[in-house]
């Protein structure tokens, strides 16, 4: 806010700037300015006009929407806030509990009279996925990076780079049929079981995430100064020792931030893990038995529950869980950019 | 801090050692290092940035390399330990021979020719790493420590060598980019310096400094060459060439125009571009 004021303060002076401008009449007058040519030069105020004013709306119009979005945002979290504390709060379950309870099953009461609620498994579930996918996708993205960057900038910039960031537009539900179709029965062939789990669930999201990892990678290793790689090859370190001790080193922070924005999308993601991860609300003993995580029992309960119930709470407070984790990811990506801010100088 | 660092110069400059070598460099004081035989460079096949430079450098000297902006010097500089070539499309012709092999050459190592010889960069490039890993990595890159104390010995007497021992040696575990830019080159001097080089080739390496950081590095670079090794100094500046360089070469628009001991070159130019260029009418 006080940065667009600014700026349409500091952009007004400048159109100031010529004498003739601030004195001349606004609309098309018929008596220009006394003294001023007709014609060409006449014409340079009259331009200017209107800009300033465009500016001054300009800025009035985007705080507005600045303002909105702030107020959206705050609100969006009040209300997942109240909503999930409800079941705290109002409905009395012992938050300890909810979150390292091992049984979901809301409908039923446990031997103390409350509902069985617990959380763990799906947050459980929400992890493995995440960080498995994390893993999956490091190296790929990493390596595409690497090629594009490095090795075939010409290649990598004008073909790997777009094909994989056509990844973006592909909607989940499409992922996730893939899934279905080719990685679950594959899984199913490889390890036995259903095939059906945490496995096929964070294969699917690795694929999701390569894009916005791969893109982010490449634009923390492209933003290594090359005097870097300079100062490398000056020493006689070859392209390889180059590559792994200077560049990615110096691109540490913003590959980290790469892969902790992958982390908060796969976090988030439900319809298509949903379709793989097999949906048994208990902790997985293993990578391929069924599980379920946060968002796929928020999304198969959600419409089933009228508001106010006690399940109904309780999956805002899976919601709101989501929420804190997303928060925290990003905080740890604020983290990271400061202290590489600092580093910089 | 900046009188610390000079009468440091000042100090280390009487006895400083680069270990097992100095003895050899100090008998090898005055042999070729290294000699260009019409050497050219082509940035692309139309235009030739660089042609016909012949020139000799010896151990245990400083030479300079002067003329206008763009005339070359850092196109020269930079055959020399063949950095061109990670340049696309860039080709070097003619020879330089360098321990008795000529080096413009396709089976030439250049790995192992950039480790003997190093190369300073205008602007101080330290890696984004410690005081400590910035010297060591190159070192443990090219297995030169036989074990962790050998590592320690070299980073020791390579950043004693370029006179910033006194200065980091309380933490060698902070960042590099909290020294000061002179003390980051001296860092950049010193990593180049721990794999033993026996040519430095320094380009503009004062420029991004004040004056009393400068001084400190041409002290340096005067107690490197004391020390057996060629020092190959680029420089725009004509009063630091003339205070710490023992020849003198002038480029300009892609030739070496003249050169000779530095003395002769400032007092008595034969060339008139070069006296030109000396009295100040283009640069
Ligand atoms: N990477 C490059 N690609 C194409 N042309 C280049 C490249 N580097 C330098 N040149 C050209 O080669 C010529 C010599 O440049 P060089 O950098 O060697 O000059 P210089 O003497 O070092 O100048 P300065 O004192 O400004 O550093 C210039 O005309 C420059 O445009
Ligand atoms: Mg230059």
């Amino acid at each position: 806010m006080p940065d667009i004021q600014g700026q349409a303060g500091a952009s007004s002076i400048i159109d100031g700037a010529p004498a003739a401008a601030s004195s001349l009449p606004e609309k098309n007058g018929s008596s220009p300015h006394p003294g001023s040519p007709k014609g060409k030069d006449a014409r340079v105020p009259k331009k200017l006009m209107p800009k300033k004013r465009v500016e001054r709306i300009g800025g009035t119009v985007c705080g507005i929407c600045a303002g909105i979005a702030t107020l959206l945002v705050v609100t969006l979290i009040f209300m997942v806030a109240e909503h999930g504390l409800a079941t705290f709060v109002v409905d009395g379950i012992s938050p300890i509990a909810f979150l390292t309870g091992t049984t979901w099953n809301p409908h039923s009461n446990g031997a103390d009279g409350a509902p069985l609620m617990g959380a763990l498994p799906m947050i459980v579930g929400s992890f493995g996925v995440t960080l498995l996918s994390c893993l999956f996708v490091l190296p790929f993205a990493v390596g595409a990076a690497i090629f594009t960057v490095e090795i075939a900038p010409t290649f990598g910039r004008k073909v790997l780079q777009p094909v994989i960031e056509l990844l973006v537009g592909i909607p989940s539900v499409v992922f996730g049929l893939l899934g279905l179709t080719i990685i679950v029965p594959l899984v199913r062939g490889a390890f036995g079981g259903t095939g059906y789990g945490l496995l096929a669930g964070s294969v699917v999201l690795a694929v999701m995430v390569l894009p916005t990892v791969t893109s982010l990678s490449i634009d923390a290793i492209a933003s290594v100064p090359n005097a870097y790689r300079e100062g490398s090859y000056g020493l006689g370190c070859s392209r390889w020792q180059t590559i792994w001790h200077v560049v990615l080193k110096s691109a540490l922070p913003g590959i980290l931030t790469a892969v902790i924005l992958g982390m908060t999308r796969a976090f988030g993601e439900a319809l298509a893990v949903q379709m793989v991860v097999g949906n048994a609300a208990s902790i997985p003993t293993s990578l391929i038995t069924p599980a379920a995580t946060l968002t796929s029992v928020l999304t198969m309960g959600m419409g089933n529950e009228a508001m106010g119930t006690v399940y109904n709470d309780a999956l805002w407070s899976l919601a709101l869980i989501l929420l804190v984790m997303s928060l925290v990811f990003i905080l740890i990506v604020h983290l990271i950019g400061r202290k590489g801010a600092k580093v910089n100088g | 801090m900046a009188t610390d660092s000079l009468s440091n110069v000042a100090a280390s400059t009487a006895n400083i050692s680069l270990g097992e070598h100095a003895a050899t460099r100090t008998s090898a004081l005055g042999e070729v290092a290294i000699k260009t035989e019409d050497v050219g460079v082509f940035y692309n096949e139309k235009s030739q940035a660089l042609r016909n430079v012949s020139l000799t450098f010896h151990r245990g000297e400083v030479a300079a390399l002067i003329g206008p902006s763009g005339c070359g010097k850092s196109t020269f500089l930079r055959c020399l330990n063949l950095m061109n070539l990670e340049i696309p499309h860039c080709r070097i012709v003619g020879s330089i021979h360098y321990h008795g092999s000529d080096i413009v050459n396709d089976k030439i190592n250049m790995f192992d020719l950039r480790k003997s010889i190093g190369m300073v960069f205008q602007q101080p490039n330290p890696f984004r790493k410690s005081i400590y890993d910035n010297v060591a990595l190159a070192i443990s890159r090219h297995g030169m420590a036989s074990s962790k104390a050998d590592l320690d010995e070299r980073v020791e007497r390579a950043l004693r060598a370029a006179v910033l021992w006194d200065e980091v040696k309380d933490d060698l575990n902070k960042s590099a980019y909290a020294l000061s830019g002179g003390q980051q080159q001296r860092l950049c001097i010193a990593r180049t310096l721990a794999l033993d080089p026996d040519v430095l080739l320094m380009d503009e390496p004062c420029s991004a400094l004040d004056p009393i950081a400068t001084r400190a590095i041409e002290d340096t670079a005067r107690s490197i060459a004391d020390s057996g090794i060629s020092v190959i100094i680029v420089t725009h500046n004509m009063q630091q060439a003339a205070r710490v360089s023992d020849t003198t070469s002038f480029f300009y628009l892609g030739e070496m125009v003249e050169t000779g001991p530095t003395e002769r070159i400032f007092s008595n130019p034969s060339d008139d571009r070069l006296k030109g260029y000396i009295s100040g009418q283009f640069g």
